[in-house]
């Protein structure tokens, strides 16, 4: 195409201007404007124009008024000279729609404050008489017994979207629905208050909520985090039209958004349209590796926690035939929680006991890794019979971005989703008397060195943005916290627990055997799946991380040394493989 | 005892996107079906057919798969509901009203309300495409692929847009 003449009028021009042409046109429209002046000035105040416009457009509210009835008359625009701004909270609430809302409620500060030795374990009491959302006087009352008559290890495994029970959804969905934008409008002198709105909205039912929570948190969850949680309850609830989640419901609203507020313990900030343009825009927004989920986006971390541990015996089967397992039949998740580890049952007749620590993540030492053991009281078994101890047992972690950039859930991949065509209630996980379940979580610490070869480019929005806290909040220097929801066997009220842990910025070689050894299976399994998050890793390394944390007391079936044969096996056949 | 639920990496899938993408797709469909009710269950809708996708299928191109089902799903609501009317090219403009012109030194959030204002009054099918870039960023191509309009078409609708935008601002002294 010959451009002799270039006018203000061709679009082109603005197409130039906008980074729109390839690399020859390009090359052809600067030759042809570099000496005309008048061009350049008009690229120069389109390019200005689009900065403009990007900043305008990335805090406009979903929808400005506009008329609802496609009417003859010309558009006559808001007589106020003021944008009517849509309530911000609305969206918050279409979104809350998708979360997991957590009733918060600090435990008293327990051992957890004090950190044991080089590892930071900490262990609290489930829940107490003290506790207002629980039943009352709960650790007084003997624990319900319940014998399940249970199977042998069950091979299947059917798996269900992420949790997010039906009437959690619906009490989340009828926050968004009361927000309607007939009934609530509000003008906002600037852009900004759209969002103190929203903090307002939320602080509000953050404060109606507080009288219900325990110590130490009270005034300060007064934000709404991301959603994290899958909302496929909602999608496939919107599948039937009529379907309970997009239904405006008059009753009770206010009533249930006291018992169901949700609310963060690190200020994180609230969900905003703008943060997909943010992404979009080249080597701005911070991208934790694959992956990783950063912690600025995404504070939230839920999963039922598998209890299961048939991988493992797969995995030591293809390996002794000679052969390495498929890639596929290995889950991290269910190998760990195959080992006993030394975990401490609850006290004081509760159910559950949940333990955290952190150290460095041997196949990554820049990383931190978080070991999440969680354990059921024991009793006296009846006839070989199981016992639940508690059932639909729901983990969330919740990260503080002041001290986490970004994590990994260890394992819990490549499982198959469940279609549903309508809401679904989804099970936590049953766990038995004495039964033990372990998860681990690989996480980027701020502050991280650039040279950590898994981690990606600089943060853009890192903790100074976001709402600190203050120093001397003791929870600015937690890594995460531990929330734990459970239901004693024959009780339809859930209970909930929750542990901070705080990183001490032990080294892998201070960890516990216990945290040792879970290394060194996950180790393995990144191995055998061969998994980019491996790192160092090696078939001889992972040897003697596993013999670092042998313990024959808490292995007194030997399965620790059987690894150990497991690992050099499985660097044998894959050397043969090779060779 | 019961099967858990995991963190499975295809559900991920669609978490991440639902949180990434749900504000802006009701952003830009409230727009184009005019009301947030249509828009909740056209993004709605929107997911759900994402469900169906192979996670890996969509590798790069997740925001123009979905802004493009989106407004397919919006197009349909109009269409069933005969207000098609609105958003057909050659659409009426609206009428510019006699604003007060803003002074010098104003804010910057000023600057940017009127800024707002002055899309609203651009006809529809501009409007459209200069929110889809310069809100949601994506490309002329990538444009023309979610509206089904040539290239060289976006090319000219944003530059009447811009140049029209350009002249409002010199002559508010923006």
């Amino acid at each position: 195409m010959n451009l002799t003449n270039l006018t203000p009028e061709d679009p082109k021009l603005t197409a130039y201007a906008l980074g729109e042409l390839d690399a020859d046109e390009s090359a052809r429209v600067a030759t042809l404007i570099q000496n005309d002046p008048a061009a350049q000035a008009v690229i120069q105040e389109i390019r200005s124009l689009a900065g403009q416009l990007e900043e305008a457009l990335e805090h406009e509210p979903i929808l400005a008024e506009l008329p609802r009835e496609e009417t003859s008359a010309p558009f006559a625009p808001p007589s106020s000279g003021k944008l009517h701004r849509f309530p911000y909270y609305w969206v918050t609430g279409l979104a809350a729609a998708c979360f997991l809302l957590v009733l918060t409620s600090r435990q008293q500060p327990t051992v957890s404050d004090q950190p044991k030795g080089a590892a930071e374990v900490a262990q609290i009491p489930s829940v107490t008489a003290k506790n207002p959302t629980t039943a009352p006087a709960a650790s007084n009352d003997p624990l319900p017994v319940v014998e399940t008559r249970k199977r042998t290890l069950p091979v299947q495994s059917d798996v269900r979207p992420a949790p997010l029970r039906e009437d959690r959804m619906r009490l989340g969905s009828t926050v968004a629905d009361n927000s309607d934008s007939r009934d609530v409008r509000f003008s906002a002198e600037s852009v900004g208050e759209s969002e103190d709105a929203l903090s307002a909205g939320a602080a509000s039912a953050a404060r109606a909520m507080a009288s219900t929570d325990g110590v130490g948190r009270n005034g300060s969850s007064t934000t709404i985090g991301r959603p994290h949680e899958l909302s496929i309850d909602t999608l496939g609830a919107s599948g039937a039209r009529g379907s309970v989640a997009l239904q405006p419901s008059s009753s009770g609203l206010a009533r249930r958004s006291r018992d169901y507020s949700p609310s963060l313990n690190y200020g994180n900030q609230l969900p905003d349209p703008s943060s997909t343009l943010n992404r979009k825009r080249e080597a701005y927004a911070y991208q934790p590796a694959q992956g990783f989920l950063g912690v600025a986006g995404y504070p939230l971390s839920s999963f039922s926690a598998t209890v299961e541990t048939a991988s493992y015996a797969s995995v030591r089967s293809s390996l002794e035939n000679g052969q390495l397992p498929s890639p596929d039949a290995v889950r991290v998740e269910e190998m760990l929680n195959y080992f006993s580890y030394g975990y401490n049952g609850p006290r004081d007749g509760n159910a559950l006991a949940a333990s955290l620590e952190v150290a460095a993540a041997p196949w990554n030492p820049a990383h931190r890794l978080v070991r999440i053991g969680l354990k059921g009281r024991d009793l006296p078994a009846y006839d070989g019979d199981a016992i639940t101890v508690a059932k639909d047992v729901r983990l969330e972690v919740e990260f503080n971005p002041e001290q986490a950039k970004s994590y990994r859930l260890i394992g819990y991949e490549n499982r198959t989703p469940i279609k549903s065509e309508g809401p679904v209630k989804l099970p936590g996980s049953e766990v038995d008397a004495g039964h033990a379940l372990t998860a681990l979580y690989e996480v980027v610490p701020i502050g991280a060195p650039e040279s950590s070869s898994i981690d990606g480019a600089p943060l853009r929005y890192d903790a100074a943005d976001a709402k600190r806290l203050a120093m001397d909040d003791p929870r600015h220097r937690e890594l995460l916290t531990l929330k734990i929801r459970y239901k004693l066997p024959t009780v339809d009220v859930s209970r909930k627990m929750e542990l901070p842990l705080v990183d001490t910025g032990t080294d892998f070689a201070l960890a516990s055997k216990d945290f040792k050894f879970a290394a060194a299976v996950a180790g393995f399994g990144m191995l055998l799946k061969e998994s980019p998050h491996k790192g160092s890793a090696t078939y001889d390394k992972i040897v003697s991380w596993a013999e670092e944390g042998q313990d024959n007391q808490d292995d007194p079936a030997g399965h620790r040394h059987e690894f150990i044969d497991l690992v050099k096996k499985a660097k044998d056949v894959t050397k043969a493989t090779v060779e | 005892m019961n099967r858990v639920t995991p963190h499975d990496s295809a559900t991920h899938f669609v978490q991440t996107a639902v949180a990434e993408f749900q504000a802006p797709l009701l952003r830009y469909a409230a727009r184009l079906v005019g009301d947030p009710d249509r828009a909740r269950d056209v993004v709605q809708d929107t997911f759900v057919k994402l469900m169906s996708q192979p996670p890996g299928g969509l590798n790069g191109h997740l925001a123009e798969w979905l802004f493009t089902v989106c407004r397919h799903r919006c197009l349909d609501v109009l269409r069933k509901e005969g207000r098609m009317k609105r958003f057909e090219e050659g659409q009426v403009e609206r009428v510019t009203a006699d604003e007060p012109r803003p002074s010098r030194g104003m804010e910057t959030a000023e600057i940017q309300e009127a800024v707002l204002r002055l899309i609203d009054q651009l006809p529809p099918n501009q409007q459209e495409v200069i929110r889809l870039k310069f809100q949601n960023g994506f490309s002329y191509k990538e444009i023309s692929r979610i509206t089904a309009l040539s290239v060289s078409n976006v090319g000219v609708l944003i530059h009447h847009a811009v140049a029209r935008l350009r002249t409002e601002f010199a002559s508010q002294r923006l």
